[in-house]
């Protein structure tokens, strides 16, 4: 059954309104909201408001119609929400359907569960607070965050827990058991920052994030010649000397959104745009989330019909800021044009309107537009330089949307620092990390907020964004039972491909990289960070019967296998393959399974100890994150 | 029970497992059934669901076996992917502009024509339906593919599960070696199909229930398994890694943990029935009436499959039937393929007893253009196209719905995704109607809206 759901929708937070963890605001974000979605938001909402009332937001909900109030607070009999629900309702609603005794009993229910204070118009913005560090700001708004929702949260990881967890975020892989007894060895006080600090400027930091990135703005390859690509044309590279000289996030950004390399450091980004060879539309909709840090899709045929502030100009006005582009044959460059690109385009009622580059931040970038039958002339006058192989228009759209989305754009930093949490503690401030509009409120908002304030204010500084997160308390939880925007408990995440494949053969013993392994792995377990996690069949044959896994599990001089097998009995085998593998050793139960196991298999030793090797391997406690 | 005292794997407490009326079935490794038991007392082996019959259990009586074999109904769904155009196939408009050259045949039932690429299923029309009105809303493959394959619209942040799998769960059994919802498709790509193909099956019903897949290079982990590792050593290793797993689902509530067991438990027996995926293993006789494409031989394994209780074999081979350019070229090499395997398969079907317990469904996720486009193409039609389904809970040669005489728009009973649904449901004897049960979730039932289902066609 899906107790997962059931976890992930509870408690999603209503907007501003309705205050933490009151019945009212579960009731609504769980299932009052879902149900006027599919029943009434069509006429009563962003696309349409008939006779003045809205029901997509708390806000519109509570302001009611031009007959005013429809919803009494603790008293559904004396609201119309209620009421005309009622088959026999004068003014029936919905007109053309007859909602189910349990929905209507929904609605009653939520009415009668609010309370006047739930209705309080929105608290006024205050300044941001003043925190010695960007950690103490997480740790005092998430530990305020449990006091509001009465949660007790878990209590810390061990040391070695800690440190496994550390070596796989920021460099994608467990540790050896040689560098989990050096920071188990080093001073207590300084220890912590002073793993992050080398991690952070280790050579695999670069390669993980790269591997984090690469997944976000680009998703799997579709083709193993589409992972070459990337590659060749400077994609990763980029990325990872970004990562590696800790480059700001917004030069980044905008290095990808210009896709007109011009300083070395540059080369490779223009791939964000080449790799999706001229459709403008798949472009605008991979932008979206980079700058603005939600996705638009909904918004081409009407506006979004569930979010108000996403309008189809929004959306046109992004097309339109890269349809003048062209990939230039043999190489990664994505030239621009001069003229063109003046589309329209119309809604569901066909009405038609003029495509302008128009930001989600606010703005729009003025252009003269020709007249419906003039036609325009392109000349070598509008190119800074006609005779270059990729030319530059004088007036350049591209460039125009660039500036205006990586300069005064503060969903830019909001967009990155939501992310990057979601990364490191499994889920988003905003859930989903891809989708930060007025439908998902966030469920630490004045966290958020100064996050981002503070992310925009020191330069965008990726390295010190990460490390403030890894050293916070948050970070550091085991699990709990509790609502995971409480963020009262670690939530579970899956490893990459990647991070697993270097972890298996560090677990056996041997160096991290191996091509081969890395990219099976990657075709058998493509996700990474899912919404849902689903382990298909053909991932659970990959595991059971990969010949690339059981190569690994050979004898091989120092390796695991070679250890174990010189070691005399059981129990001493036992000890030393859950080391090797989870860096802990077995609770009674699993040393008596496992010895038990090993004794079952007495006359082959060597094939057992592989086999033991295997089973802690494929299971959940290696996949996941400890 | 006494974990700390077993010092052999296979005997863990050196009793008979007390199981009332468990015969020596001579089906399951004894050891692994009493380590299993072991497991499942201490609450750590998967709970079966109430409402899905145990295999194994129904086996310790052997005249219930049979019952339960016989009850079993079944569904081979022939996944034209790309979209078959309906008047190269069941509603041909001979002499018209929209007509295409191929013309139209006379059929078994006496005033349907099919087109005359179609011969032998011209011949057996009496034992075919057809349904000529589908008008569905989505013109574009990923979205139309989803439609067809889920039966109902798209709900922003639900996945409502496919056709296959909401049958593995209503109609599978659980512990069945062979996989409950089987996908044969040697074709890694086929444009959104792909994409398709990569997203989410089994939707809210959980991983469980999402498909097989298996055909060309998909099989091949099965062979490869085999030899490597011997059987007795890759049970017990499973056995353990199962036992770590559900100890950390219980320990920690992970639902990695859990979703790890159900994707394996699907692996568990697949060696048993490995043969059956093998296209090599198929009687030559038959391969060769069926012909020689993978969709062809394909179809003859799902014939088998069913023949030996697959609930649910769906078959597709990429996205194949999407003719924008050639298309008459293309659906002159396409549909005489469908239209012999269509012929043996029914034919087969029948005749071995299956066709009134296996429902039949042979379409695409729209239809093609009445006109051409410049590149000697048809472009995707929703608005009115063509689909046959037979066999389970289903009449026998019925043709329903007409569309214009150029086939533009329906003029009779208009029928979409949610018809199609319900009737496909009743056909099998599961309640179309019936709530998902989902707490914490929005109402879902299996087809919404009431939508009528396709009352003339079914028995």
């Amino acid at each position: 059954m899906c107790c997962k759901s059931v976890l992930a929708l509870w408690g999603f937070l209503a907007a501003a309104q309705i205050s933490g963890a009151t019945d009212a605001a579960v009731l609504w974000t769980s299932k009052v909201q879902p149900l006027l979605d599919v029943n009434c938001i069509k006429c009563h909402g962003p696309l349409q408001q008939k006779s003045g009332l809205e029901l997509d937001t708390i806000e519109e909900l509570i302001k009611g119609g031009d007959d005013g109030a429809v919803v009494v607070p603790g008293k559904p009999q004396e609201s119309r929400l209620y009421k005309n629900l009622a088959s026999d309702a004068e003014q029936h609603m919905p007109p053309k359907k007859q909602l189910t005794e349990a929905d209507r009993k929904t609605v009653r229910e939520w009415i009668a569960s609010m309370s006047a204070a739930d209705v309080n118009p929105a608290p006024k913005p205050r300044a941001p607070r003043h925190f010695e560090s960007v950690t103490q700001a997480i740790d005092t708004l998430i530990s305020e965050g449990w006091q509001r929702r009465k949660v007790k949260p878990a209590s810390a990881v061990d040391e070695r827990t800690w440190c496994r967890r550390v070596y796989l975020d920021l460099a994608g892989r467990i540790c050896t058991s040689a560098e989990l007894q050096a920071f188990l060895r080093a001073p207590a006080d300084s220890r912590r920052a002073a793993l992050v600090d080398r991690l952070l400027t280790s050579d695999e930091y670069p390669v993980r994030m790269r591997e984090l990135w690469d997944f976000f703005l680009m998703g799997r390859p579709k083709r193993e010649r589409t992972e070459d690509q990337r590659k060749n044309n400077g994609w990763w590279a980029f990325l990872e000397n970004g990562f590696r000289n800790n480059r700001p996030w917004n030069d980044m950004v905008r290095a990808i959104a210009l896709a007109r390399p011009e300083q070395p450091e540059d080369k490779g980004a223009s791939w964000f745009l080449y790799e999706r060879r001229d459709d403008y539309q798949e472009i605008a909709e991979a932008v979206a989330p980079l700058i603005y840090g939600t996705k638009i899709n909904c918004a081409q045929c009407h506006d979004h019909p569930l979010v108000r502030e996403i309008k189809q100009a929004h959306y046109w006005g992004l097309v339109a800021a890269y349809n003048r582009g062209k990939n230039v044959e043999g190489g990664a460059d994505v030239s621009e044009s001069a003229i063109g690109g003046f589309v329209n385009y119309s809604n569901l009622k066909k009405e038609s309107k003029p495509a302008i580059v128009t930001l989600l931040s606010g703005g729009t970038v003025q252009e003269d537009r020709p007249a419906a039958d003039q036609k325009e002339e392109d000349s070598e006058d509008k190119y800074v330089d006609p005779k270059a192989k990729v030319r530059v228009p004088k007036f350049s759209r591209r460039a125009a949307f660039t500036d205006a989305a990586t300069r005064n754009n503060p969903l830019l930093a909001r967009a990155f620092v939501n992310r990057i949490w979601s990364a490191f503690l499994g889920r988003g401030i905003v859930q989903p990390a891809d989708e930060m509009n007025a439908r998902n409120a966030p469920s630490h908002p004045e966290l958020l907020d100064w996050l981002a304030q503070d992310f925009a204010a020191h330069k965008y500084d990726v390295r010190r964004e990460v490390k403030a997160i890894v050293l916070s308390r948050v970070y550091a939880l085991g699990t709990a039972e509790a609502p995971p925007e409480a963020f009262a408990g670690a939530i579970e995440r899956p490893l990459s491909a990647e991070q697993l494949a270097r972890s298996w053969r560090i677990a056996a013993g041997l160096p991290p990289d191996d091509d081969t392994l890395r990219r099976a792995t990657i075709t058998a377990l493509p996700d990474v960070l899912p919404k849902d996690y689903n382990a298909t069949y053909q991932q659970a044959q990959f595991l059971a019967s990969s010949s690339m896994i059981a190569g690994i599990l050979k004898p091989e001089p120092a390796s695991t296998m070679t250890r174990l097998t010189a070691l005399p009995d059981p129990v001493a085998r036992v000890r030393e393959a859950f080391l090797a593998t989870y860096a802990r050793l077995p609770d009674s139960e699993e040393a008596a399974q496992a010895r038990a196991f090993l004794n079952s298999r007495s006359k082959q030793p060597a094939e057992a100890n592989r086999d033991l090797l295997w089973a802690m391997m494929t299971s959940a406690e290696f996949l996941t994150m400890p | 029970m006494n974990p700390g005292s077993p010092e052999t794997f296979s005997d863990p407490d050196g009793r008979e497992p007390l199981e009332v009326g468990h015969p020596k079935c001579g089906q399951c490794r004894v050891d692994e059934h009493r380590l299993h038991r072991r497991l499942f007392i201490k609450g750590l082996a998967g709970g079966a669901l109430a409402s899905m019959a145990s295999f194994t259990g129904l086996f310790h009586n052997p005249l219930f076996a049979a019952q339960t074999k016989k009850a079993q109904k079944h569904c081979i769904l022939l996944w034209l992917c790309g979209a078959p155009s309906q008047f190269e196939t069941w509603d041909p408009k001979p002499g018209r502009p929209s007509g295409g050259p191929f013309g139209s045949i006379p059929t078994k039932v006496s005033g349907v024509h099919f087109s005359s690429l179609l011969p032998r299923c011209a011949g057996i029309a009496d034992k075919l339906n057809i349904v000529r009105s589908m008008k569905t809303a989505q013109p574009e493959h990923l979205q139309a593919i989803s439609l067809l394959q889920r039966g109902n619209p798209e709900r922003a942040g639900f996945t409502r599960p496919t056709l296959g799998s909401v049958c593995s769960q209503a109609m599978g059994q659980l512990d069945s070696p062979i996989p409950n919802f089987v996908f044969l498709d040697p074709i890694p790509g086929g444009n959104e199909f792909e994409t398709f193909k990569a997203g989410n099956w089994a939707g809210w019903l959980g991983a469980e229930y999402a498909p097989v897949r298996l055909g060309g290079e998909y099989t091949q982990f099965l062979e490869a398994g085999a030899d490597s590792i011997p059987q007795h050593d890759r049970e017990s290793r499973e056995t353990l890694r199962r036992f770590l797993t559900a100890k950390y689902q219980r320990d920690r509530k992970s639902g990695v943990a859990r979703s790890q067991n159900a994707a394996f438990e699907r692996l568990k027996g697949m060696t048993a029935s490995a043969d059956l995926f093998d296209v090599n293993k198929l009687p030559p006789k038959d391969r060769e009436r069926y012909g020689p494409s993978s969709f062809a031989q394909h179809s003859l394994m799902a014939l088998n499959l069913v023949g030996h209780g697959a609930p649910f074999v769906m078959v597709a081979n990429g996205m194949n039937w999407d003719n924008h350019v050639f298309q008459h070229e293309i659906h002159q090499m396409l549909v005489p393929e469908l239209d012999r395997v269509l012929f043996h398969l029914v034919t087969d079907l029948e005749q071995r007893g299956l066709l009134d317990s296996t429902l039949v469904i042979a379409m695409g996720e729209f239809g093609r253009t009445p006109w051409m486009n410049g590149a000697r193409g048809r472009d995707h039609y929703p608005n009115a196209w063509s689909l046959m389904m037979t066999g389970c809970g289903l009449k026998r040669g019925v043709v329903t719905g007409a569309t214009d005489e150029d086939g533009v728009e329906v003029i009779e009973k208009p029928y979409n995704e949610q018809n199609l649904f319900a009737t496909i449901f009743s056909a099998l004897g599961i309640d179309p109607y019936a709530e998902y049960d989902l707490p914490g979730m929005p109402t879902f039932h299996r087809v919404e809206n009431q939508a009528e289902p396709i009352r003339e066609l079914l028995a």
